[in-house]
């Protein structure tokens, strides 16, 4: 395996720092919310992950396309190695907002259009990891996965405002009294920095783990090359 | 909505919220982890065959590249 | 891929467009043809349809009074599993017949491929929906011909064909063929179902159009980008 680079050391520690910044704000600097008390704080890395979860399949999409126009294997690796963050990502943005649900509106699931559409964003993502599952030629399977990956990101915003219009003509969480807000409550200054440092942290985090990702594919690349030359031997 | 002095008590959920986002974190860098050193074995054990395979390399004439 | 009817043009672009026409009619009508000979894609799709209104029917106890809310929804679902039925088995008959290979050594642009694969899709989703709508109509003593509903269940079908050919053209090649297509189709459609659910309550609660224009809206933005979508994408999906 060939060693880590020294920028990617480096970035992983900015990364590591961040990320003990950002809990320090989100535990200490920012302040307690008057009326859910500390679940809110659960909100800023909620936030975080949904928007790491937003842009990685944004990522994933792009690469895809890049992939269809210039056909070098390393678009695909990005745009595989993605999905698998933005799956990670995605996950934690709902159990974290089902958790913050809980104590606020005494439900574990509300039909919030951001929580459906992260649902939906996941079996998107879990459909293009199974589609490339079942092809063998890689040629083809970074194709269809470039397509589909196109296709199901162009889909999101499409259904996110399909299920926005629905809930604004069918409020449906019992117990809410404004459906369209997810858990409104006035954001002092401080609570801003908290939420904007998360989500730069968490960018970071992104880009770490794909950077990581990324060279595992690679080296796993090379592993079934080599695997292949000793059969033919 | 919640007619209160005081904030509700809510800090259990938080951990709970945290500890389930941390570890999910966690368990997705363990995993990179393990399929790094899976990597690595395998590399290990391909060179181990390779150099078993190099001397009949030299004698066979066809190396089907 | 578009050189044939670049290639053309010196020629005329009249006889381009009818050469591309004619392929596309040449699918169609192969479709037809085939479908006429057995029977088999119309068939399953329709006794399964029926299958699942009786299930539905059992499941929901659809009582009088709320057939009127559930409706939309029967029949969508109803739609939406039985339309994966037909996409699957369409383009298994062109890989296993090997007719994908000839049909792309046409010197034709490719999209004319993916239209008339859309257009015979779409036609025997309509004939199935044709023959159900009158007959769940029947079964359940609600009017279902009305123009505007039909309206609704043409536009939901397109969005849903047109998406559906694209991801049953990719899905058909992996190794889990079947059970792959509605993985990949049912979150991407989604819209669509959403949609055509609210519009046809909408439609046969009676309600003002203003109330469910915004969602037929939605359905005919959807069938318009995905088409769009569609059509670049399609070209690489078949490139081989």
């Amino acid at each position: 395996m060939e060693p880590v680079p020294r920028n990617l050391k480096i970035l992983t520690g900015i990364t590591i720092v961040l990320f003990l910044t950002a809990l320090y704000m989100v535990f200490i600097y920012a302040p307690r919310e008057a009326i859910m008390g500390d679940v809110q704080r659960v909100f800023y890395f909620h936030v975080a992950a949904g928007w790491v979860g937003a842009l990685a399949f944004l990522v994933t999409a792009i690469a895809g396309g890049v992939y269809l126009a210039k056909r070098e294997p390393k678009w695909d690796r990005l745009a595989e190695s993605s999905v698998e963050i933005g799956v990670v990502f995605t996950l934690i943005n709902i159990s974290s907002g089902s958790i913050w649900a809980r104590p606020i509106w005494n439900t574990w699931w509300t039909w919030d259009p951001r929580l459906v559409t992260a649902t939906i964003m996941l079996l998107l993502y879990f459909a293009y990891l199974m589609l490339r599952q079942g092809i063998e030629d890689p040629d083809r399977r970074a194709r269809f996965g470039s397509v589909y990956g196109i296709a199901a990101f162009i889909s999101v915003p499409v259904t996110f405002l399909s299920i926005r219009l629905f809930r604004t003509i069918h409020p449906v969480v019992i117990g809410s009294s404004d459906p369209a807000a997810e858990g409104a409550f006035d954001m002092t200054a401080r609570m801003v920095q908290a939420l904007m440092f998360s989500v730069l942290t968490f960018t970071f985090v992104y880009a770490t783990l794909l950077r990581y990702r990324i060279r595992l594919g690679r080296g796993t690349e090379e592993v079934e090359k080599r695997k292949m030359e000793l059969i033919s031997l | 909505m919640l007619l209160q002095d005081a904030p509700a008590e809510t800090f259990n959920y938080m951990a709970f919220g945290y500890s389930v986002i941390l570890s999910i974190m966690g368990l997705y860098v363990l995993s990179l982890r393990s399929r790094f050193r899976n990597l690595e074995r395998d590399k290990e054990l391909l060179d181990e065959l390779s150099a078993k395979a190099e001397p009949s390399i030299e004698n066979s004439s066809d190396a089907t590249r | 891929m578009a050189e044939g009817v670049g290639a053309v043009s010196g020629v005329g672009r009249r006889s381009a467009l009818v050469g591309y026409l004619r392929v596309v009619g040449a699918i169609v009508s192969k479709d037809i043809a085939a479908e006429l000979r057995s029977r088999e894609l119309l068939g399953s799709m329709l006794i399964f349809s029926l299958l699942v209104i009786l299930i539905f029917n059992f499941a929901l106890e659809l009582d009088l009074r709320t057939r009127q809310t559930v409706t939309a929804g029967v029949l969508w679902v109803t739609f939406a599993f039985a339309g994966t039925l037909g996409l699957n088995r369409s383009m298994a008959i062109e890989k296993d017949r090997g007719c994908l290979d000839g049909l792309l050594l046409a010197p034709v642009d490719r999209s004319a491929l993916y239209f008339g694969k859309v257009f015979s899709n779409l036609l025997f989703m309509l004939i199935v929906e044709a023959i159900i709508l009158p007959l769940y109509s029947l079964l359940y003593n609600v009017n279902l011909l009305h123009p505007g509903l039909i309206g609704v269940v043409l536009l939901g079908s397109i969005g849903y064909v047109v998406i559906g050919t694209l991801l049953s053209a990719m899905a058909i090649q992996a190794r889990t063929r079947d059970i792959l297509l509605p993985i990949l189709l049912f979150p991407v459609v989604l819209p669509v179902l959403v949609a055509a659910v609210k519009a046809t309550t909408g439609i046969l609660e009676g309600l003002p159009f203003e109330e469910y224009q915004a969602w037929l809206s939605l359905l005919i933005a959807y069938d318009g980008i995905f088409l769009g979508v569609a059509i670049v994408l399609f070209d690489y999906v078949v490139e081989e």
